[in-house]
Order: C-alpha cells, then structure tokens, then sequence
C-alpha cells in the first residue's frame, strides 16, 4: 500500500488547480503568416538601405592619410640599422613627406599603426601584472609568474612594469611639422594627453603612492624593462601626471588590440594653435620620425595615420556596405517569399487538409 | 502475422504471457510499447513495456505503484498520449535543437578567431562570460520552452489524432535535424564573428580612443551572442506566456547587469587579476558604432531563420502547420459542440465501471468444464428420473 490517505479527504492530494500547474497559462500563439512577414521584410530593407546610406554619407565626409613608412624614402636606412640587434642603442631619424590636398576640418587625430604584430597572442596577453600596475607595492617588487620570462633582470632585480606587453613598447616618436611655403616651418602641436579611456587612466593604472618622494624614488628596487632605453618614471620628464605607470603611451599600448593590424593614438592636434584652429590647412607636411621599433622579425609594417572622425568614427566604409549589403540581400528573400505565398499559399491553398 | 492486423485480442493470458507479447512486440518491431492495466497481474507487463500505465481503483494499487503513469480512469489514456504526450515530445525536441545550437554558435567563434590571433586559443570572449553563458545568460528561457511550450492547445490536439505522428515518426529530432542545429550554429558563428570583425578592422571610437582593441571586441561578440540566442529561442518559442517574456528579458537584462558589475572600477580594485576588463563594457557600448555593429550581426543572425520557418510553412506545411493556422475556425467548431452537447439532456449512469477484468490460472482447469467431470450426476434416491427429461 502506497502512502496513507490524508486526513482532509479523498481529494486531498489532488494537484492544484491553478493556471501554472495546469498549464493553462494565458498566452500569446503567434505564427508567421504572409500578413506579417512580408511587410516586415520589405520595411526592414528599406530601413537598412536608409541607415546604409545615411552611414555611408557620414564616412565619406571623414578624410585621412596613410603612410607606410617602414621603408619609406630614407627611412630605409633606419630600417637596415634596426635589422641588427647590437646597434639598439643608436638612435636614428627619418624624415617622410606627403601632403594634403583638401584641408582637414575639425579634430585631427594621429595614430601610428602596426601590421602582423600579434597583441591577441594568449601567452603575450597574460604576460602582464595588473596588480603592479595598479600600484600595489607588494606586487611592485614582487611580480607575479605570469610575467616570466620578464618578471626579474638577470640579476634578480625586479621589474617594473613587468610581462611581454610592456616590454615590447612602441618607442618611435612622431614630430610633425607644416611648410606653407618652401622656406617657412611651423611645427604641429599635438596633444599628448587626453588620449585614453578615464578609467584606465584613473583606476586601472596607477603610480605606487609616494609619500612625498619623488616618482623615481618610488620606484626604487625595480629596473626598468629589458627592451626600454628610459626607466617608466621618465617617461614624460615634464610632466609627472604622466610619468609612471599612468603614462599614456604605456596606457595605450598595455589595452591590447585585437587583430593582428591595428592602429593605436599618438596624439590629438592641438587647435588651440592660431594655424590650426580649423584644422590641418592643406599643403606640404613632414614628420621627423624617431626610428626605433624593429618590424622585421615577424614581417610587419608601420604606418602614421592622420585622420578626421565623425560620431560613427573614422573612414571605415566596412558597416555603411554591409547595411546596404544586407538591405539587397532581405530585399532578395522578401521578393523569393512573396513569389513562393503567391504561389503556394495564396488564399490558403496549402492549408487543406 | 498479429503485425498485419490493426488489433489483437489475446484472451484468457497469464501474466508471463502479457508480458511475453509485450516484449514480442519490442523485440521484433523495434517500437516503443506502452500497456495499460490495473490488477496485480498486469504489474509483468507494465514493467516489461518502455511505458507502464496503471490505473488506480477497484483492483487495488499494485499496478499503479510499479507504473510510470497512473491515473484512475482508461480514458484519460487518450488524454496522456495525444496531448501530454504530444507536447513532452514537442518541448523535448526544441530544447534539444536550441541547446546544440547554442553552444555552437558559442563555441565556434573561438575557432574563427584563432585564424587571426597566431592560433595561441585566445578566448574571444572574456572569461566570466564563458563561465555564466550556460549558467544564466541563456539557459532560463529554454528551460520554459522545455516544460511549457504548446503549439496547440489540448482540445485541438485531442480533435486531430493526425498530430500524433510526428512523434511516432521521429520527425523532429533526428541526425539531419541535429546537422540542421549544428549548421545553424556554424552560421551564426560566422556571422557573430566576421561581422564585428569587418566593423572593427579599421575603425576609431568617435572620440579617437582605443580604437579596436581585445576588450572592446569581446563585449561586441558577447552581445550579440546573447541577443542573437535569446531571440532564437522567443521565435522558437509558440507559447508565449508572461513568464517565457520575463525569461528571455531577464537573461539579457541579467547579463548586462553582470557584465557592467564586472567591468566596473570597484571590482576592480578588489581584485585586480581576476577582473581586469575595466571599463571595457562603459567605454565600448557608449559608441553608436557598435551598436550598429550589434544590430546589424543579430538581424543577419536571425533573418535568415524566419525566411526558413515562412518557406517551410509555406510550401511543405505539415498537420501542425495547417490547424495552427486554422486554429481559430476549429476551436470555434469545438465550442459549438461542447454547446450541443450540454443540451442534450440524456447521460448515462457512470457509476462503477470495470475498467479491466483480470483472471489469472494456470492453464488446465478447462477441460474439467468441457468433458463434464465437474457436474455431479444426482443419485437416484433423490427424484430417480432426474437425468432423463422428458421430451418436449
């Protein structure tokens, strides 16, 4: 005999009756029917094809330059000097000219570029200490194992910052300069703060707390990373809100790109300037270029890029095309819908049973 | 022989015997048997069958307590395969399908991104997210799809018995359905990926920063993952309750409750090394750019699912296809029938039907009937000429 009868009677152990546990909850049965499908395809289309070419608009009114300078005009020379690692510490500069044929109106943004340069390697990615660059003084001479082989110098002295990713640093550095005519310079001042997100600057990256010492003495105990030619406090000799870790090079380069060619910021244009309150004037320009990032061994390029941004970005004509892609493409079914309903299931012919 | 027939009798059968044919039937027919009894000696059978109802009441409760289903009446059977039946299979199905697609369309996008990160298996999506995907972003409303989707309701289901195929014929979770999941899921990880992919080879945020970076990416591909999945299940879904709605919306609200904790500066400075994607969510999803992106890869991802489902319904509609689409005209043909019926005044006493008669001897004892051993002949001092009647 199974469990004894409840006291309360014959329909005590009756399932409830309510809606949920009788599965009669009410509810909403939709199906696709002609009504609602076709219409919706063919607005859908058009809203695409709109937003493609509004987008498509806005990306046209952007304009930029690229150079690939890894081998341009003398910095050919550069480049065979940077093949050989025992002349790391010479220093050597190119000079690269191009010019713009319509003025740059508005915000002018600098960035350099590398191609084939893999940040999105695993092992390269967690090759870094966030808690050191956070300013933990633990984990400042303490770095953690992730860093190896680039936690400790080869005499055990810890370093500061630690891991792949600071290690391989961009270190060329840009100077742009402007020639209204041939015998006239005037040098482009470019911001070279204000480039990155406000929490990294803020929280994620932080100097050790200092106490009242200097930067560098904060820093004491650590060495600098193996492939750097200055310690991380003299990042920025002029400025110390931007030397340490909280500098900005270093910030941006630390938030990793995620595709094997990726563009980074170099600086903004300054348009406090009196020439440049509206932009970049068209005419000759050259940079002077400090050259010292090797690309050949793993066969990459480099490359300056100066462009204007829109609210939807830089000239990037990829998402304007693939909304007008997409636009043809629902137009396509929509038109293979309509046929097969007019077809098959007009007035429901397929619906007989 | 018997498999000729629409139905077999088998009379007078022991309880070894039942469940023999029972299991006759599993052995050579490769079916799925169900049997039905309500005596002890039907408790073989219901046991040897892949499904064992009993039915509780005048013969006691052994063949209930060794069943699968137990109910009280023999007609309620009908209520159990072709609407409860019915539906388990139906749910059964699509959460499967929706869980296999899933986890593809998850899954694959790693591969896809392995072409372009040096084949190092970097994760393309940040590592919490992987952990809560299955666990609570989403799992609830397919959950819901499995224990209460209908597509009919269970009146219609009880009028058209044909609805009861599908499922004996195993039409809707099989090895092409599951290459159909397992291709839906390739799909959409293609499109998950590339389409961000395209969109972030070349761009800048609008303020110029960080353009395309890891963290950035990965929010987009999660996003879109979790919209584009979530919605797949709302169109599977064709019962929608308030309670499927709150799933679906909770699942991405969940999700971006989560992801904007994670990435916020507090945690943070909590722990550093566990939660390093700092304002990666704040940062990315304040560009309209990517928002577009996200659009643009979930309408692609789920488009082409509804220019299917129309064709299908369109141009090879089946059972369930065409009385969903009548549906209204055939309950509305139910309702006037219930209505007869209940004018109608005449109903039958209901009162204690046998459901089942049960016997259970060894065989033998027939002959004693049939050669007239059992009937005592009477003596003669008791009335003489009793064996002899006189001829009428």
């Amino acid at each position: 005999m199974g469990k004894a009868k409840d006291k309360s009677g014959p329909l005590a152990r009756r399932p409830d009756n309510s809606a949920f546990k009788q599965q009669r909850l009410p509810a909403w049965s939709p199906i696709l029917t002609a009504n609602t499908v076709l219409p919706f395809f063919y607005l859908l289309a058009l809203i695409c094809m709109l937003l493609g070419v509004w987008l498509l608009l806005t990306v046209q009114s952007t304009q930029e330059i690229k150079l690939d300078y890894t081998e341009l005009g003398n910095c050919d020379q550069c480049f065979q000097l940077r093949k050989n690692v025992s002349y790391a510490a010479q220093t050597c500069s190119c000079k690269v000219e191009f010019s713009i044929d319509r003025a740059f109106k508005g915000d002018v943004f600098f960035y350099y570029g590398l191609k084939n340069f893999h940040q999105n390697l695993r092992r390269y990615m967690d090759s870094r200490d966030d808690e050191q660059t956070l300013g933990r003084k633990t984990k400042l001479k303490n770095p953690s194992s992730y860093c190896e082989p680039f936690a400790k110098d080869v005499e055990g002295v810890p370093i500061a910052p630690c891991g792949a990713v600071a290690n391989s640093m961009f270190n060329d550095s840009f100077t742009l300069t402007y020639h209204p005519s041939r015998s006239r310079t005037i040098p482009v001042p470019l911001l070279r703060k204000g480039l990155t997100w406000y929490t990294d600057k803020n929280v994620k990256f932080r100097n050790p707390k200092t106490d009242n010492l200097t930067l560098a003495a904060a820093f004491e105990g650590t060495r600098q990373p193996l492939y750097w030619q200055k310690p991380v406090y003299d990042l920025d000799p002029h400025d110390p809100t931007n030397s340490g870790f909280i500098n900005e090079d270093l910030i941006i380069w630390m938030r990793e790109a995620a595709f094997p060619n990726f563009k980074k910021l170099y600086g903004i244009l300054n348009r406090a300037d009196a020439s440049f309150t509206k932009g970049l004037p068209k005419g000759n320009y050259t940079i002077d270029i400090s050259y010292n990032f090797p690309v050949q061994y793993f066969q990459g390029r480099k490359e300056v890029v100066l462009t204007t941004l829109t609210w939807f970005g830089g000239q990037n004509y990829f998402l304007p095309i693939a909304y007008l892609v997409t636009s043809s493409l629902i137009l396509l079914m929509a038109v293979v819908l309509t046929l097969a309903w007019w077809k098959f299931g007009k007035d429901g012919k397929n619906m007989k049973e | 022989m018997a498999c000729e027939c629409e139905a077999v009798i088998c009379c007078r059968v022991t309880p070894k015997q039942k469940a023999n044919v029972v299991s006759l039937v599993k052995k050579y027919k490769k079916a799925v048997t169900l049997s039905i009894g309500d005596g002890a000696n039907d408790v073989n059978m219901i046991k040897t069958a892949d499904i064992g109802v009993g039915i509780s009441g005048q013969e006691g409760m052994q063949a209930v307590m060794s069943s699968d289903y137990a109910f009280a009446q023999f007609r309620y059977l009908q209520r159990l395969l072709l609407v409860h039946g019915r539906w388990s299979y139906i749910r059964m199905c699509k959460f499967l399908r929706f869980f296999f697609f899933k986890n593809f369309a998850f899954t694959l996008v790693h591969f896809w991104y392995s072409f372009f990160s040096g084949y190092s298996s970097q994760v393309a999506y940040e590592d919490w997210f992987i952990t809560l995907y299955n666990l609570a972003y989403s799992s609830l409303p397919v959950l819901l799809v499995g224990l209460l989707d209908q597509d009919l309701n269970d009146r219609l289901s009880l009028k058209f018995p044909k609805l009861y195929l599908p499922g004996q014929q195993g039409t809707l979770f099989n090895y092409k359905n599951f290459f159909i999941s397992l291709f839906h899921g390739i799909f959409v990880s293609l499109v998950i990926f590339f389409i961000p992919y395209g969109a972030f080879l070349q761009t800048m945020g609008q303020d110029g920063e960080a353009p395309s970076d890891y963290q950035s990416f990965v929010v987009v591909t999660a996003s879109s993952l979790v919209f584009t999945v979530n919605l797949q299940i709302s169109l599977d879904t064709s019962y929608w309750t308030f309670v499927s709605c709150f799933a679906v919306l909770g699942s991405i609200a969940i999700y971006f409750g989560i992801m904007f904790d994670i990435h916020s500066a507090g945690i943070h400075v909590i722990f550093p090394s566990v939660f390093t994607f700092t304002g990666a969510a704040s940062n990315a999803l304040r560009q309209p750019y990517l928002w577009l992106t996200i659009i643009l890869t979930v309408g692609l991802s789920l488009l082409p699912v509804v220019c299917i489902q129309f064709l299908h319904k369109t141009i090879w509609p089946s059972v369930g296809d065409k009385v969903q689409r009548n549906r209204r005209k055939y309950e509305m043909q139910l309702e006037e029938e219930e209505k007869k019926k209940k004018t109608s005044g005449f109903q039958r006493n209901r009162a204690s039907r046998r459901s089942a008669y049960a016997f259970s001897h060894t065989p033998g004892y027939a002959n004693l009937i049939s050669t007239g051993q059992s009937i005592r002949r009477r003596q003669t001092a008791h009335g003489g000429n009793a064996g002899r009647r006189p001829a009428l």
